[in-house]
């Protein structure tokens, strides 16, 4: 096998297993993400993951635009698509499956205690994700200002988070942040 | 689909794994046209993202270190981390509000776990979410 299909293999192994973790979505598994690109694999460095999430959030589509960044960088365009194919496919495959038989059991009180057990485990690996990514961006005060500011906005008003990433890079480029 | 229908599919969705997006599109595809209508829709969801992004990844390689872009992607990535954490909050306030004696310690040891520790997040979710799932289970008794 050469070395291409074999980091491919890899990519395909570790997104589906993260395709049936992710409980909460994409943000809920950047920090396994982050364990297996950064401290597990070392395909890139912290700072790399940082600006790859940037420009995933920054970018229009999903959240799980982030698998296809990282599967790019790592083996290129076949990466980007067997990384996101693997992240989609197996959640899909399950929730076709579920919804199938979802009707019999809408009013199981077993569902509502799956919903409301797992939202607290969510939060607190967001959270998590939110703390890899600020101690990987924020390298000096001011960026750390950025990081406040920005979340004071995304959570006290309504307004696009896009404005706020707007004006992040608009102040980063002239280099008053640096 | 009834406005009922789609908030039933987008509940469940939302506490099965995978990008809530698009499992739920693939369920709206596969309810209209079966396997190829859920691949067309998930196709139809990811294509242009998938592209752009592509793009990105490409320009962000060649020029990602000329003159003032980098200063411009380390405040996008400080912005970024900032909406995350916005999210994780917006998220965490009416669980806290509701039941903040539970919600509290288990998000402390998911956080604690995946976060500060590096667990893999299967011995996180293998750990902590049982025990969620148990006393929510028993709270709805």
């Amino acid at each position: 096998m050469k070395a291409s299909e074999a980091i491919l293999g890899v990519l395909a192994a570790q997104f589906f297993g993260l395709s049936l973790m992710a409980f909460g979505g994409a943000n809920a598994v950047v920090p396994e993400l982050h364990r297996q690109a950064v401290d597990v694999h070392h395909w890139m460095s912290d700072r790399d993951f940082a600006s790859l999430f940037a420009i995933a959030q920054a970018a229009p589509g999903p959240n799980v635009m982030i698998s296809t960044l990282i599967g790019w960088k790592v083996a290129g365009l076949a990466g980007a698509l067997v990384a996101t194919l693997a992240m989609c496919a197996p959640a899909c495959v399950l929730a076709i499956f579920v919804a199938k038989i979802w009707d019999r059991y809408r009013d199981a009180p077993l569902r509502a205690a799956l919903a409301s057990g797992l939202a607290p485990v969510t939060v607190g690996l967001i959270a998590a994700s939110a703390y890899l990514l600020i101690r990987a961006a924020d390298a000096n005060v001011r960026l750390a200002a950025v990081t406040a500011a920005t979340a004071l906005v995304a959570y006290a008003t309504r307004l696009n988070p896009l404005w706020c990433l707007a004006a992040a890079a608009g102040l980063g480029l002239t280099g008053v942040l640096t | 689909m009834t406005p009922d229908a789609f908030n039933e599919t987008f509940a469940l969705c939302q506490s099965l794994p995978g990008p809530n997006i698009v499992t739920m599109s693939a369920v709206i595809g596969s309810r209209f046209a079966g396997a190829p209508g859920a691949l067309a829709a998930v196709f139809g969801l990811l294509g242009a993202p998938v592209a752009i992004i592509l793009v990105l990844g490409v320009l962000y390689t060649r020029f990602g270190a000329v003159g003032a872009l980098p200063g411009a992607i380390l405040a996008l990535g400080a912005a970024a981390s900032g909406l995350v954490l916005a999210t994780a909050a917006k998220m965490a306030t009416p669980l806290i509000r509701d039941k903040p004696l539970i919600v509290i310690p288990i998000a402390a040891l998911a956080f604690v776990g995946a976060g500060l520790m590096r667990f893999p997040l299967i011995w996180v979710l293998l750990a902590v979410a049982p025990i969620s799932i148990v006393i929510a289970w028993r709270l709805t008794r």
